[in-house]
């Protein structure tokens, strides 16, 4: 068998954990218990691996927000001074089984969604949305305040308790479905997921309503899941990743397991050399902002590793599921079917498990092979959040992976694996 | 007859590449479809000799 083959077939082994995925929600658990190698005095953030130094500031502040949340400081000064002496470990979240949406700032006492694929076993914990005032505090934008703490705590010990226990008792919630309906319904589950929210409450709140517990109590988780804009965007992200988890390792392949940035860096990761980087500078997103104030100015490049979904062959990849998404960008529905056909160009195959009603049923692309995008010059479009410098969402849109960082992997991959 | 006549010198574009040319023509009332192309492709040496061998 020449490379070529062994590539080909590593290819097609490694899509198929993506394809024949079966996502489940299995339980809410504190990150300590549920991300495999999160140490005491570790801080997890998003993106490929920075020093402090380097970090962006909703990077630094996140790693000050996390020593004061977790008690391993007692103000910002002794915080960076205790970051800067080495006193705890700095990693990034994809370097684990979880992924850090936004700043992605994570440590082992805040809870955790828990997602197994039960196709391979491998599960992965994503951080959960904060609720309709806080949402993205903690995690995601780059934000902290005494009351953001106060919420992650009432969320942790007030509110999952409910859910949790509900969880345990239906035995867990299939993730797939909801995505799969949900496309055919407007959303490309990375920017949007209005309808999958809806179809995620439909299964989710008759069962909290059966609970023995307190109507207070049941209420109090009813509202946060209800009235949490994109609450189900943390059990896709945590599906694409489980799945990722299973495909990372597979010798020969050149499919692409990660997408994600930290505000200065733009990473790959390549499923036939795991554990490895290739990174180049993150790039600035187009899109639309929520306010008129804000300009290019303002804006950090990419920051956050939500474009995990763009690896399962959603958000980006998605476009023609979500005209409404892309026209956000000033988009037509054409538009949008033509950046899924431009995608199907750089990736390994199509998921029948998600046919589009804008393609004419025809299935959406997945896998990204690096292959293809160096031979193409088409490079991956990422769909998500931009983020104000000083933090804070302030709008919306799209980028493209860079070219450099599969160049770098190509070159890596052949020295690895060259006959 | 006259108004026909007009209709068929309407212009109908088809563009290749650059998408500002079909902006500026659309702006201006012409109907113009886009053709998303650009020219193929070149990376460097090293790239293009193990994408023979790996592609």
């Amino acid at each position: 068998m020449d490379i070529r083959e062994k590539i080909n077939e590593a290819n097609d082994k490694a899509v198929h954990y993506l394809i024949d995925s079966d996502p489940v929600w299995v339980d809410i658990q504190p990150a300590g218990e549920c991300v495999e190698g999160l140490e005491d005095h570790m801080i997890l953030h998003s993106g490929p691996p920075i020093d402090f130094e380097d970090m962006v500031m909703l990077h630094r502040r996140g790693m000050v927000s996390a020593m004061l949340f977790e008690g391993w400081a007692k103000d910002e000064e002794d915080a960076i001074r205790r970051i800067r002496a080495g006193e705890v470990k700095i990693d990034s979240a994809l370097n684990h089984n979880t992924v850090g949406a936004g700043t992605g700032i994570i440590t082992k006492s805040v809870a955790m969604n828990v997602i197994e694929d039960r196709n391979s076993g491998k599960r992965a914990a994503t951080f959960p949305a904060e609720g309709i005032r806080f949402q993205g505090g903690f995690c995601g934008w780059g934000l902290y305040s005494p009351e953001i703490a106060e919420n992650l705590r009432v969320m942790r010990e007030e509110i999952f308790p409910v859910i949790r226990e509900m969880l345990k008792k239906r035995g867990g919630l299939p993730i797939k479905p909801i995505l799969a309906e949900s496309m055919q319904m407007g959303d490309e589950n990375h920017t949007r997921q209005t309808a999958s929210d809806l179809l995620f409450d439909k299964q989710i709140l008759p069962d909290l309503f059966m609970s023995d517990r307190p109507k207070e109590e049941i209420m109090r988780a009813v509202n946060y899941i209800v009235e949490t804009p994109r609450f189900f965007h943390c059990y896709g992200q945590a599906a694409a990743r489980s799945a990722l988890a299973a495909a990372e390792g597979t010798r020969y392949s050149t499919m692409v397991t990660a997408v994600c940035g930290n505000g200065v860096n733009f990473g790959i990761k390549i499923a036939g050399l795991p554990g490895r980087w290739f990174c180049a500078t993150a790039p600035m997103m187009e899109g639309k902002y929520t306010s008129t104030k804000f300009t290019r100015e303002d804006q950090i490049p990419w920051i956050g590793d939500s474009c995990v979904v763009e690896c399962y062959g959603m958000g980006g990849l998605a476009a023609a599921a979500s005209p409404i998404v892309c026209n956000l960008r000033g988009m037509t529905n054409q538009q949008a079917i033509a950046q899924t056909r431009e995608m199907e160009r750089i990736c390994i195959t199509k998921n029948h498990n998600f046919p589009i009603p804008a393609l004419d049923f025809d299935f959406l692309p997945v896998g990204i092979d690096m292959r293809l995008v160096l031979k193409t010059g088409i490079l991956p479009a990422i769909h998500g959040g931009m983020f104000h410098r000083e933090g804070g969402l302030i709008g919306a849109g799209m980028a493209r992976v860079p070219m450099e960082c599969f160049r770098l992997a190509m070159k890596a991959f052949a020295e690895e694996y060259k006959q | 007859m006259m108004e026909e006549r007009q209709k068929e010198k309407k212009l109908r574009v088809i563009n290749l590449g650059i998408q500002m040319f079909c902006d500026a023509l659309t702006e201006q009332g012409v109907r113009c479809t886009q053709i998303k192309w650009h020219p193929p492709v070149k990376q460097d040496a090293e790239i293009e000799e193990l994408l023979d061998e790996f592609l």
